[in-house]
Protein backbone atom coordinates (compact mmCIF):
# COMPACT_ATOMS: atom_id res chain seq x y z
CA UNK A 1 0.00 0.00 0.00
CA UNK A 2 2.76 2.44 1.05
CA UNK A 3 4.95 1.31 -1.87
CA UNK A 4 2.03 1.87 -4.27
CA UNK A 5 1.68 5.49 -3.17
CA UNK A 6 5.46 6.07 -3.46
CA UNK A 7 5.58 4.60 -7.00
CA UNK A 8 2.53 6.59 -8.13
CA UNK A 9 3.91 9.84 -6.70
CA UNK A 10 7.38 9.34 -8.23
CA UNK A 11 5.94 8.37 -11.63
CA UNK A 12 3.55 11.34 -11.66
CA UNK A 13 6.40 13.71 -10.68
CA UNK A 14 8.58 12.52 -13.59
CA UNK A 15 5.65 12.46 -16.03
CA UNK A 16 4.72 16.07 -15.22
CA UNK A 17 8.35 17.10 -15.87
CA UNK A 18 8.35 15.15 -19.16
CA UNK A 19 5.04 16.73 -20.20
CA UNK A 20 6.31 20.27 -19.59
CA UNK A 21 9.60 19.57 -21.39
CA UNK A 22 7.70 18.14 -24.39
CA UNK A 23 5.72 21.39 -24.66
CA UNK A 24 8.69 23.73 -24.08
CA UNK A 25 11.26 21.94 -26.28
CA UNK A 26 12.05 23.64 -29.62
CA UNK A 27 13.62 20.54 -31.21
CA UNK A 28 10.48 18.52 -31.95
CA UNK A 29 12.35 15.22 -32.28
CA UNK A 30 13.49 15.56 -28.66
CA UNK A 31 9.94 16.52 -27.72
CA UNK A 32 8.76 13.24 -29.25
CA UNK A 33 11.21 11.33 -27.05
CA UNK A 34 9.84 13.21 -24.01
CA UNK A 35 6.33 12.11 -25.03
CA UNK A 36 7.42 8.48 -25.19
CA UNK A 37 8.95 8.88 -21.69
CA UNK A 38 5.63 10.34 -20.50
CA UNK A 39 3.84 7.29 -21.90
CA UNK A 40 6.17 4.88 -20.09
CA UNK A 41 5.51 6.52 -16.71
CA UNK A 42 1.74 6.66 -17.36
CA UNK A 43 1.89 2.92 -18.09
CA UNK A 44 3.63 2.40 -14.73
CA UNK A 45 0.85 4.34 -12.96
CA UNK A 46 -1.87 2.33 -14.73
CA UNK A 47 -0.18 -0.92 -13.77
CA UNK A 48 0.29 0.03 -10.11
CA UNK A 49 -3.32 1.25 -9.86
CA UNK A 50 -4.46 -2.26 -10.94
CA UNK A 51 -5.52 -1.53 -14.53
CA UNK A 52 -3.31 -4.03 -16.45
CA UNK A 53 -5.72 -4.03 -19.40
CA UNK A 54 -5.30 -0.29 -19.90
CA UNK A 55 -1.53 -0.59 -19.38
CA UNK A 56 -1.31 -3.28 -22.08
CA UNK A 57 -3.17 -1.07 -24.55
CA UNK A 58 -1.10 1.98 -23.58
CA UNK A 59 2.39 0.46 -24.03
CA UNK A 60 2.29 -0.08 -27.83
CA UNK A 61 0.31 3.10 -28.52
CA UNK A 62 2.45 5.45 -26.42
CA UNK A 63 5.91 4.00 -27.01
CA UNK A 64 5.76 2.80 -30.63
CA UNK A 65 2.79 3.92 -32.72
CA UNK A 66 2.50 7.56 -31.59
CA UNK A 67 6.29 8.32 -31.76
CA UNK A 68 6.53 6.70 -35.21
CA UNK A 69 3.62 8.79 -36.50
CA UNK A 70 5.14 11.97 -35.06
CA UNK A 71 8.61 11.19 -36.46
CA UNK A 72 7.14 10.59 -39.92
CA UNK A 73 5.30 13.92 -39.69
CA UNK A 74 8.54 15.67 -38.61
CA UNK A 75 10.47 14.08 -41.47
CA UNK A 76 7.92 15.32 -43.99
CA UNK A 77 7.70 18.84 -42.52
CA UNK A 78 10.24 20.59 -40.25
CA UNK A 79 12.24 19.42 -37.28
CA UNK A 80 12.71 22.74 -35.45
CA UNK A 81 9.97 24.96 -34.08
CA UNK A 82 10.47 28.66 -34.84
CA UNK B 1 17.00 25.28 -21.15
CA UNK B 2 17.85 25.67 -17.43
CA UNK B 3 14.77 27.85 -16.95
CA UNK B 4 12.60 25.16 -18.57
CA UNK B 5 13.91 22.51 -16.18
CA UNK B 6 13.28 24.77 -13.19
CA UNK B 7 9.67 25.42 -14.29
CA UNK B 8 9.17 21.70 -14.97
CA UNK B 9 10.50 20.65 -11.56
CA UNK B 10 8.33 23.22 -9.78
CA UNK B 11 5.26 22.00 -11.69
CA UNK B 12 6.19 18.42 -10.74
CA UNK B 13 6.51 19.44 -7.09
CA UNK B 14 3.05 21.02 -7.28
CA UNK B 15 1.63 17.74 -8.66
CA UNK B 16 3.47 15.80 -5.95
CA UNK B 17 2.10 18.04 -3.19
CA UNK B 18 -1.45 17.82 -4.56
CA UNK B 19 -1.13 14.04 -4.77
CA UNK B 20 0.04 13.78 -1.15
CA UNK B 21 -2.77 16.05 0.07
CA UNK B 22 -5.28 14.00 -1.91
CA UNK B 23 -3.92 10.78 -0.45
CA UNK B 24 -4.18 12.12 3.12
CA UNK B 25 -7.82 13.10 2.51
CA UNK B 26 -7.27 16.86 2.53
CA UNK B 27 -9.33 17.47 -0.64
CA UNK B 28 -12.52 15.75 0.47
CA UNK B 29 -13.54 12.21 1.41
CA UNK B 30 -11.77 9.42 -0.48
CA UNK B 31 -13.99 6.86 -2.29
CA UNK B 32 -14.64 3.69 -0.25
CA UNK B 33 -12.27 0.75 -0.77
CA UNK B 34 -15.02 -1.89 -0.91
CA UNK B 35 -16.39 -3.32 -4.18
CA UNK B 36 -19.54 -1.59 -5.37
CA UNK B 37 -22.70 -3.60 -6.18
CA UNK B 38 -22.17 -3.73 -9.95
CA UNK B 39 -18.53 -4.81 -9.50
CA UNK B 40 -19.65 -7.49 -7.04
CA UNK B 41 -22.16 -8.90 -9.53
CA UNK B 42 -19.58 -8.98 -12.36
CA UNK B 43 -16.85 -10.48 -10.15
CA UNK B 44 -19.20 -13.15 -8.80
CA UNK B 45 -20.62 -14.15 -12.18
CA UNK B 46 -17.79 -13.77 -14.73
CA UNK B 47 -16.84 -17.43 -14.20
CA UNK B 48 -19.59 -19.18 -12.24
CA UNK B 49 -20.64 -22.64 -13.48
CA UNK B 50 -23.38 -22.76 -10.82
CA UNK B 51 -25.23 -19.76 -12.23
CA UNK B 52 -25.62 -20.74 -15.86
CA UNK B 53 -27.94 -17.92 -16.94
CA UNK B 54 -25.63 -15.06 -15.84
CA UNK B 55 -22.10 -16.40 -16.30
CA UNK B 56 -19.90 -15.88 -19.35
CA UNK B 57 -17.30 -18.58 -18.47
CA UNK B 58 -14.56 -15.95 -18.80
CA UNK B 59 -11.92 -15.89 -16.03
CA UNK B 60 -10.94 -12.33 -16.97
CA UNK B 61 -13.78 -10.18 -15.62
CA UNK B 62 -12.78 -7.23 -17.84
CA UNK B 63 -13.07 -9.34 -21.00
CA UNK B 64 -16.42 -10.67 -19.74
CA UNK B 65 -17.72 -7.10 -19.29
CA UNK B 66 -16.27 -5.87 -22.60
CA UNK B 67 -17.44 -8.63 -24.93
CA UNK B 68 -20.35 -10.24 -23.06
CA UNK B 69 -22.17 -7.99 -20.58
CA UNK B 70 -21.47 -4.81 -22.62
CA UNK B 71 -20.91 -6.50 -25.99
CA UNK B 72 -22.95 -4.04 -28.09
CA UNK B 73 -20.87 -1.11 -26.75
CA UNK B 74 -17.64 -2.76 -27.88
CA UNK B 75 -19.04 -3.59 -31.31
CA UNK B 76 -19.89 0.10 -31.74
CA UNK B 77 -16.37 1.05 -30.56
CA UNK B 78 -15.01 -1.21 -33.28
CA UNK B 79 -17.30 0.61 -35.70
CA UNK B 80 -15.76 3.94 -34.57
CA UNK B 81 -12.27 2.62 -35.39
CA UNK B 82 -13.64 1.43 -38.75
CA UNK B 83 -15.00 4.92 -39.49
CA UNK B 84 -11.71 6.61 -38.49
CA UNK B 85 -9.65 4.36 -40.77
CA UNK B 86 -12.17 4.94 -43.57
CA UNK B 87 -11.57 8.69 -43.10
CA UNK B 88 -7.81 8.19 -43.47
CA UNK B 89 -8.43 6.13 -46.61
CA UNK B 90 -10.49 8.97 -48.10
CA UNK B 91 -7.72 11.45 -47.25
CA UNK B 92 -5.07 9.32 -48.98
CA UNK B 93 -7.07 8.34 -52.07
CA UNK B 94 -5.01 8.22 -55.23
CA UNK B 95 -1.80 6.89 -53.65
CA UNK B 96 0.18 4.44 -55.77
CA UNK B 97 2.53 1.85 -54.23
CA UNK B 98 5.87 1.97 -56.06
CA UNK B 99 8.57 -0.67 -55.62
CA UNK B 100 12.18 0.20 -56.47
CA UNK B 101 12.51 3.70 -55.04
CA UNK B 102 15.37 2.61 -52.82
CA UNK B 103 15.50 2.41 -49.05
CA UNK B 104 18.18 0.14 -47.61
CA UNK B 105 17.23 0.29 -43.95
CA UNK B 106 19.62 0.31 -41.03
CA UNK B 107 22.79 -1.62 -40.15
CA UNK B 108 23.01 -5.40 -40.56
CA UNK B 109 23.43 -6.07 -36.81
CA UNK B 110 20.41 -3.93 -36.01
CA UNK B 111 18.35 -5.76 -38.63
CA UNK B 112 19.24 -9.17 -37.21
CA UNK B 113 18.49 -8.21 -33.61
CA UNK B 114 15.22 -6.61 -34.69
CA UNK B 115 14.21 -9.85 -36.39
CA UNK B 116 14.50 -11.69 -33.05
CA UNK B 117 12.55 -8.93 -31.29
CA UNK B 118 9.82 -9.07 -33.95
CA UNK B 119 9.34 -12.79 -33.35
CA UNK B 120 8.92 -12.16 -29.61
CA UNK B 121 6.48 -9.30 -30.24
CA UNK B 122 4.40 -11.52 -32.52
CA UNK B 123 4.29 -14.21 -29.82
CA UNK B 124 3.20 -11.68 -27.17
CA UNK B 125 0.51 -10.32 -29.46
CA UNK B 126 -0.99 -13.70 -30.36
CA UNK B 127 -0.91 -14.90 -26.76
CA UNK B 128 -2.61 -11.69 -25.60
CA UNK B 129 -5.47 -12.44 -27.98
CA UNK B 130 -5.71 -16.19 -27.38
CA UNK B 131 -5.47 -15.76 -23.57
CA UNK B 132 -7.65 -12.65 -23.52
CA UNK B 133 -10.45 -14.44 -21.66
CA UNK B 134 -8.10 -15.95 -19.04
CA UNK B 135 -5.52 -13.23 -18.26
CA UNK B 136 -5.43 -9.43 -18.74
CA UNK B 137 -5.34 -8.57 -22.40
CA UNK B 138 -7.74 -8.79 -25.29
CA UNK B 139 -8.28 -8.11 -28.93
CA UNK B 140 -7.48 -4.40 -29.05
CA UNK B 141 -4.31 -4.74 -26.98
CA UNK B 142 -3.13 -7.67 -29.11
CA UNK B 143 -3.88 -5.79 -32.32
CA UNK B 144 -1.96 -2.68 -31.31
CA UNK B 145 1.00 -4.82 -30.16
CA UNK B 146 0.92 -6.54 -33.57
CA UNK B 147 0.99 -3.15 -35.32
CA UNK B 148 4.28 -2.45 -33.48
CA UNK B 149 5.81 -5.11 -35.77
CA UNK B 150 4.95 -2.99 -38.81
CA UNK B 151 6.12 0.19 -37.05
CA UNK B 152 9.51 -1.35 -36.22
CA UNK B 153 9.85 -2.86 -39.70
CA UNK B 154 9.25 0.52 -41.34
CA UNK B 155 11.97 2.17 -39.25
CA UNK B 156 14.55 -0.64 -39.38
CA UNK B 157 14.01 -2.41 -42.73
CA UNK B 158 12.35 0.50 -44.67
CA UNK B 159 8.91 0.42 -46.28
CA UNK B 160 10.45 -1.14 -49.39
CA UNK B 161 11.17 -4.35 -47.47
CA UNK B 162 7.52 -4.54 -46.37
CA UNK B 163 6.40 -4.32 -50.03
CA UNK B 164 8.88 -7.04 -50.98
CA UNK B 165 7.58 -9.23 -48.13
CA UNK B 166 4.17 -9.05 -49.79
CA UNK B 167 2.44 -6.63 -47.41
CA UNK B 168 0.20 -4.37 -49.51
CA UNK B 169 -2.39 -1.84 -48.36
CA UNK B 170 -5.02 -3.58 -50.45
CA UNK B 171 -4.61 -6.94 -48.71
CA UNK B 172 -4.59 -5.24 -45.28
CA UNK B 173 -7.84 -3.49 -46.21
CA UNK B 174 -9.36 -6.82 -47.23
CA UNK B 175 -8.29 -8.51 -43.97
CA UNK B 176 -9.80 -5.65 -41.97
CA UNK B 177 -13.12 -5.78 -43.82
CA UNK B 178 -13.37 -9.58 -43.50
CA UNK B 179 -12.63 -9.44 -39.74
CA UNK B 180 -15.23 -6.70 -39.17
CA UNK B 181 -17.83 -8.58 -41.20
CA UNK B 182 -17.12 -11.73 -39.15
CA UNK B 183 -17.52 -9.76 -35.87
CA UNK B 184 -20.97 -8.63 -37.06
CA UNK B 185 -21.75 -12.18 -38.19
CA UNK B 186 -20.85 -13.63 -34.76
CA UNK B 187 -22.93 -10.93 -33.04
CA UNK B 188 -25.96 -11.72 -35.20
CA UNK B 189 -25.50 -15.52 -35.17
CA UNK B 190 -27.85 -16.07 -32.15
CA UNK B 191 -30.66 -14.32 -34.04
CA UNK B 192 -30.25 -16.61 -37.05
CA UNK B 193 -30.17 -19.67 -34.77
CA UNK B 194 -33.31 -18.55 -32.96
CA UNK B 195 -35.11 -17.99 -36.26
CA UNK B 196 -34.23 -21.53 -37.30
CA UNK B 197 -35.75 -23.13 -34.17
CA UNK B 198 -38.40 -20.41 -33.70
CA UNK B 199 -37.18 -19.40 -30.23
CA UNK B 200 -35.83 -16.32 -28.42
CA UNK B 201 -32.24 -15.03 -28.67
CA UNK B 202 -30.39 -11.74 -28.20
CA UNK B 203 -27.80 -9.87 -30.29
CA UNK B 204 -24.22 -10.69 -29.13
CA UNK B 205 -25.59 -13.40 -26.80
CA UNK B 206 -22.84 -15.60 -25.38
CA UNK B 207 -24.25 -18.17 -22.94
CA UNK B 208 -27.77 -19.45 -22.38
CA UNK B 209 -30.23 -17.02 -20.76
CA UNK B 210 -33.45 -17.71 -18.82
CA UNK B 211 -35.67 -17.68 -21.91
CA UNK B 212 -33.11 -18.70 -24.52
CA UNK B 213 -31.13 -21.92 -24.76
CA UNK B 214 -28.65 -20.70 -27.40
CA UNK B 215 -25.03 -20.94 -26.14
CA UNK B 216 -21.58 -20.58 -27.67
CA UNK B 217 -19.01 -23.29 -26.77
CA UNK B 218 -17.96 -22.68 -23.14
CA UNK B 219 -14.95 -25.00 -23.08
CA UNK B 220 -12.56 -26.66 -25.55
CA UNK B 221 -10.82 -29.85 -24.31
CA UNK B 222 -11.24 -28.85 -20.63
CA UNK B 223 -9.87 -25.34 -21.30
CA UNK B 224 -12.34 -22.51 -20.63
CA UNK B 225 -13.13 -20.89 -23.98
CA UNK B 226 -15.72 -18.31 -22.84
CA UNK B 227 -17.71 -18.81 -26.06
CA UNK B 228 -17.97 -15.66 -28.16
CA UNK B 229 -15.45 -13.75 -25.97
CA UNK B 230 -12.62 -15.85 -27.42
CA UNK B 231 -13.89 -15.55 -31.00
CA UNK B 232 -14.38 -11.78 -30.68
CA UNK B 233 -10.85 -11.38 -29.22
CA UNK B 234 -9.25 -13.22 -32.15
CA UNK B 235 -11.29 -11.32 -34.76
CA UNK B 236 -10.56 -7.98 -33.05
CA UNK B 237 -6.83 -8.83 -33.20
CA UNK B 238 -7.06 -9.20 -36.98
CA UNK B 239 -9.22 -6.09 -37.41
CA UNK B 240 -7.11 -3.77 -35.22
CA UNK B 241 -3.75 -5.10 -36.45
CA UNK B 242 -4.79 -4.68 -40.10
CA UNK B 243 -6.28 -1.20 -39.52
CA UNK B 244 -3.27 0.20 -37.65
CA UNK B 245 -0.72 -1.35 -40.03
CA UNK B 246 -2.70 0.06 -42.98
CA UNK B 247 -2.66 3.57 -41.50
CA UNK B 248 1.07 3.32 -40.62
CA UNK B 249 2.02 2.24 -44.16
CA UNK B 250 -0.06 5.08 -45.63
CA UNK B 251 1.65 7.60 -43.31
CA UNK B 252 5.14 6.28 -44.15
CA UNK B 253 4.67 6.44 -47.95
CA UNK B 254 7.34 8.29 -49.95
CA UNK B 255 6.84 11.53 -51.89
CA UNK B 256 6.73 9.77 -55.27
CA UNK B 257 3.89 7.54 -54.08
CA UNK B 258 1.84 10.43 -52.72
CA UNK B 259 2.26 12.77 -55.73
CA UNK B 260 -1.06 11.89 -57.34
CA UNK B 261 -2.92 12.13 -54.00
CA UNK B 262 -1.40 15.55 -53.24
CA UNK B 263 -2.72 16.92 -56.57
CA UNK B 264 -6.26 16.11 -55.48
CA UNK B 265 -6.59 12.37 -55.96
CA UNK B 266 -9.31 10.76 -58.03
CA UNK B 267 -8.94 9.10 -61.39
Amino acid sequence: MFLTVIVVLAASFISVIAAYMAVAEKDLLTATVYMALLGVFYTLIYYVLMAPDVALAYIPVSSALLPLTLIVVLKKTERYEK
Amino acid sequence: MRKNIAVAVSLGTLALTLGMVLHLGGLGVLPPRILRNLAQVVAANAYNPWNETLTSYSLNAVAAAIWDYRGIDTIFETAVLFAAVTGVTALFRGTVEKVGLGGRGMLFTLKTSTKIALLLIALVSVSLALHGHLTPGGGFQAGSVFAVIVALSITVFSIEALYNAGLRTKSLMKARLVALALILFIALLPLAASLAINGVAYIAQNQAKEDSAFAMPAAFLNTPLAGSVFIFNVLELVAVAASLSYVLILFAMRKEELEHALKGGGK
